[in-house]
């Protein structure tokens, strides 16, 4: 048997199989497989993409979204308008069901509108590529859930890294911005601990500090106490309101916690899909 | 996301289900142990045979034997010492040696006993063409002109000296019945170590003279008549030449034609083997599929995580596909490793199984090398060890291309609702 021609070809066949079926993708993995490692360069800004000049920072536009099953169609989100000046903390509060969260992820790039437009720092979501929408919620928006959403499999320490490894970040910088997320949400001594070691508000702390990895100036949360206690809902609204206050960050949060409207600049109540009435929030910055 | 993350994450998430990476990684180490241990076994057989072939076929000794004749059938019935002038005319020969032989076991003075083969030969014509090739230990040609004179060869632990009687018992018909009848030699010389050579074992015969030969077993036929030609070049064409002088009834026997016969038997077998390991790797890889599919199910709330925080389809495609080409990678290692044992344990038990069979048939008359040990050292390619290697990866890959396209393209939003 001609062994030198059959390992031509296997290598070729490989090359052709993985190049066919996911075109540049899998042929980089290919290639990425057979490149050195990067060695750590200098520290770089953490976000250093063009700001867009605009007004507000969100920004929804007749927002409709349509869930097709079958023959029934529901409409989750009605024709929403909404804008959020920068450094705002709006809380949306309504009855579940109400469009709440389907409204959040159409904010976060998450979801598509059935019609209308979202502006995220002055960018036409609907312009964007599939890809460069995983690029705004990578850097633009840091989303948190009622149900934390941590990989289970990793630390805090890696759940937190996980993002600044989505945007390629260098390996010594990204550990230790983690390690000082992880202070800031008051986890300093947690670092190594996998979710299931975790308390559910310690967790949520972790959610935060994921979100913010990346710099982002909006946060966007869905029921963050929802499945909290009492004092640890607290703690955590606590927390939100102080990075909204220190940093400037825009918090558009989501949620039944009459607590959210007594920090919150803007309380807007939502029923279905659509905004039934808006006032001024408490504007407090603690929380009793 | 650069490589380095993606397959330390791959590795977090292949620790976490251990006994599943090993199920997924079993499929595949079973196939490329199947590919490894096959290739090594064939390859170090190949080598063997070829070699011990080679060792008893000097190229420059044709072997003509009766038969022949249209489809096999028909063809001379036999030989006779005649027929060697016949072939002695054709250009390119050099000397011929007509022999006939048979088992007998020998007795010395002292009664030792051997079995061995017995040969009939003319001594003149013996040396004419193996000449360059025997010494003599002890004795010389000259001592063997004698209707009763013999030759015994090196025998590893020669039996008898010059001079010395050594009696050969033979079967032998007489009428309708078959006899035992000894016969008495004086040995005319010991052969050093010689080998083998075509049908000659020399190492492990006693030569006698022909007309000797032909008078005790009331014959006028020869077995076989040995050629030495001059140019080994040229054996196809003077094969061709003496099958025509015998109007193609007599089989030539050329020996690189015989190794060339034994490589392509290896090759066609080899090729069938590794059709089977084919399949073997083929079913490893719908398992990966299976499998792969079960675990995209499983991490489905996962995938929606990752894509929520930022993650683009690529980054999730690579995630899975970087644990197929590490499943791959482990299963390679593993069942090459695995392979190369297996095929030393097999070659070690396959001379045992030689050995037994060498036995039952006797004295092991044709058996190459002269009934010495037999082993099996498998060898394996580098270049097998490759193709094993791309193999495990590509069909890894190749499977995982599917359930990681899949994962891909999940939908964000319903992949979180996922319980
Ligand atoms: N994938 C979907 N397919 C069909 N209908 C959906 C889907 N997702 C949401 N809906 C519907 O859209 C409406 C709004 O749902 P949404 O989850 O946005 O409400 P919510 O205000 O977040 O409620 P909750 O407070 O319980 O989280 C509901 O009637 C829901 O049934
Ligand atoms: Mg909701």
């Amino acid at each position: 048997m001609n062994y030198e021609s059959l390992y031509v070809f296997v290598n070729f066949m490989s090359l052709r199989v993985i190049y066919d079926f996911d075109s540049p993708l899998c042929f980089q993995l290919v290639i990425l497989m057979t490149q050195p490692i990067q060695a750590d360069e200098a520290i770089t800004p953490l976000f250093d993409y063009q700001s867009q000049t605009f007004k507000h920072i969100i920004e929804a536009q007749n927002l409709e979204r349509t869930y097709q099953m079958g023959t029934v169609s529901v409409r989750a989100v009605r024709g929403v308008n909404l804008q959020v000046p920068q450094g705002e903390f709006l809380t949306i509060l309504g009855v579940s069901g109400s469009g709440k969260s389907t409204l959040l992820h159409l904010l976060g790039a998450l979801d598509q509108p059935t019609a209308g437009k979202v502006f995220v720092e002055g960018l036409d979501l609907s312009t964007l590529s599939h890809n460069q929408l995983a690029d705004v919620r990578l850097r633009r928006v840091g989303f948190v859930f009622q149900f934390f959403n941590l990989m289970p499999q990793l630390t805090a320490q890696a759940n937190i890294e996980l993002p600044l490894k989505f945007s390629e970040v260098p390996t010594a910088n990204a550990h230790r911005r983690a390690q000082e997320l992880l202070e800031k949400v008051g986890l300093g001594d947690r670092r190594h601990h996998i979710p299931a070691e975790l308390s559910g508000g310690e967790q949520q702390r972790v959610a935060i500090a994921r979100a913010l990895a990346n710099n982002p100036r909006i946060i966007l949360a869905d029921e963050p106490t929802g499945n909290l206690d009492t004092n640890t809902g607290a703690e955590i609204i606590h927390l939100l309101r102080n990075l909204n206050q220190s940093q400037g960050l825009t918090f558009i949060v989501v949620g039944h916690d009459t607590r959210l409207t007594t920090v919150a600049d803007r309380v807007i109540e939502m029923r279905d899909g659509e905004f039934v009435a808006e006032r001024e929030g408490g504007g407090q910055v603690t929380v009793k | 996301m650069k490589m380095k993350n993606i397959l330390s994450l791959a590795f977090t998430n292949m620790r976490r289900r251990k006994t599943r990476t090993a199920l997924t990684t079993l499929g595949i180490v079973v196939g490329i142990m199947a590919v490894v241990s096959i290739s090594a076994l064939s390859g170090g057989f190949e080598g063997q045979i070829t070699q011990q072939l080679s060792q008893g076929l000097d190229t420059d000794i044709l072997t003509v034997i009766p038969g022949g004749g249209i489809l096999g059938g028909g063809g001379l019935t036999s030989l006779q010492m005649n027929d060697t002038r016949l072939i002695q005319n054709i250009t390119g020969v050099e000397a011929t040696l007509g022999i006939s032989q048979t088992g007998t076991t020998i007795y010395n003075e002292t009664g030792g006993t051997l079995d061995t083969r017995l040969i009939g030969v003319n001594f003149t014509n013996l040396e004419a063409v193996y000449g360059h090739r025997l010494t003599f230990s002890d004795g010389d040609w000259n001592q063997l002109g004698a209707n009763d004179s013999c030759i015994i060869g090196y025998l590893n632990d020669p039996i008898a000296s010059a001079g010395d009687n050594v009696t050969a018992e033979v079967l032998v018909r007489v009428g309708f019945s078959f006899i035992f009848i000894n016969v008495s030699f004086i040995v005319g010389g010991v052969l050093e170590e010689a080998g083998q050579s075509g049908m000659l074992p020399f190492d492990r015969s006693i030569f006698i003279p022909l007309d000797t030969y032909q008078d005790l077993f009331n014959t006028e036929a020869i077995d076989s008549i040995l050629v030495r030609i001059a140019d080994p070049q040229q054996a196809d064409a003077i094969a061709d030449e003496i099958s025509e002088a015998f109007e193609d009834q007599v089989l030539v026997i050329v020996p690189s034609a015989i190794i060339d016969t034994v490589s392509g038997v290896f090759n066609i077998m080899e090729v069938f083997l590794l059709a089977i390991a084919s399949i073997a790797l083929l079913v490893a890889g719908i398992s990966i599929l299976n499998i792969m599919l079960v675990t995209v199910m499983e991490r489905t709330r996962e995938i929606g995580i990752m894509k929520a925080i930022g993650a683009k389809d690529r980054t999730i495609l690579s995630q899975f596909l970087s644990e197929a080409v590490l499943l791959g990678v482990l299963g390679g290692v593993i069942g090459i490793i695995v392979g190369l044992v297996l095929a030393y344990g097999m070659g070690l038990m396959l001379p045992v199984l030689f050995s037994s069979f060498q036995g039952g048939f006797g004295n092991g008359d044709f058996g190459f090398g002269g009934g010495g040990s037999f082993t099996l050292v498998p060898v394996l390619a580098p270049e097998t060890i490759l193709i094993a290697m791309s193999f495990s990866i590509l069909v890894s890959v190749i499977f995982a291309i599917y359930p990681a396209r899949k994962a891909a393209k999940l939908d964000p939003v319903k992949a979180l609702r996922y319980e």
